[in-house]
């Protein structure tokens, strides 16, 4: 059955190594929590797993892709899947334009820092996951 | 013989377990000490970072699984390395007589104790790789 509303899939980084996969990680369950309808998380793990509903989800939806740091590990995973991204956010840049440090925080239990630089992740996020949303409801206008 | 292990969690996003499974992965590299154990990153190995590679060559790999689905053992595999225990968090937490269904989702501190179930779990297959001698 066809999905009623249109859906928006986001691919984080959700790594376990660096402090900006934790961020990323805590960003997208915001988005989800802020767009529980529209949105359909894809984790990282189980793509690498090729679990066959997270492929075809990630496959279904336009893909909006996290990268955490400078390898690009989404991206790669994306392409190496062979999914069509259709936005690309790059944590580092978010960080950088909105004068955030992780300097001092932990990835397994984000401070004050840490969670702003989640919420200013997260808005970029819904940024375009709202355009996509947009463009697919008025493919016309798009 | 590996003298030690890489810790390779599934890194799911959508069920409790693979938070549980993420906390209890930075738990035992706490407990074990970076000398002893490495966190092997499911996107980062995937993309080819040298560091995970070499985790895969040099260690023990024991993958932490939050279901059945068993996600980091395939990518392990497609990788070319061997999985040397498999840790299921699910499997473990149900045996300690924790509630799954009310384990916290999004997050969960260290200290939480399926947390530290699930760690202990993994330092007890960590110790016993690396007692083993096994090559």
């Amino acid at each position: 059955m066809p999905d009623q509303h249109p859906k928006v899939a986001i691919l984080g980084c959700c790594g376990i190594g660096q402090t900006v996969s934790t961020v990323i990680r805590r960003a997208v369950y915001a988005v989800r929590d802020a767009r529980p309808e529209s949105v359909v998380l894809i984790g990282s793990g189980p793509l690498t797993g090729d679990v066959p509903e997270v492929l075809e989800a990630a496959s279904r939806h336009p893909l909006v892709v996290i990268d955490g740091c400078s390898p690009r590990c989404a991206t790669k995973l994306a392409e190496g899947k062979q999914l069509e991204v259709a936005a690309t956010i790059y944590a580092g840049r978010i960080l950088t334009q909105n004068r955030l440090s992780l300097l001092g925080e932990k990835r397994e239990e984000l401070g004050e820092r840490g969670l702003a630089a989640s919420r200013a992740i997260a808005d970029s996020i819904l940024e375009t996951v709202d355009r996509l949303l947009q463009e697919q409801s008025n493919p016309a206008a798009g | 013989m590996p003298n030690s292990v890489c810790i390779q969690p599934c890194l799911g996003l959508e069920m409790n377990l693979t938070t549980i499974g993420r906390q209890a992965s930075y738990l035992a590299h706490q407990r074990l000490g970076a000398e002893r154990a490495h966190l092997g990153c499911a996107p980062a190995l995937y993309a080819n970072v040298h560091e995970d590679v070499v985790f895969l060559m040099i260690d023990y790999v024991i993958a932490v699984e939050s279901c059945d689905k068993g996600c980091a053992n395939h990518l392990v595999r497609e990788k070319g390395g061997s999985v040397h225990a498999t840790v299921r968090v699910d499997e473990t937490l149900k045996a300690a007589g924790f509630d799954l269904a009310s384990l916290p989702g999004d997050h969960a501190p260290l200290d939480h104790p399926a947390v530290v179930a699930a760690a202990e779990e993994i330092v007890r297959v960590a110790e016993a790789l690396l007692g083993s001698g096994r090559e």
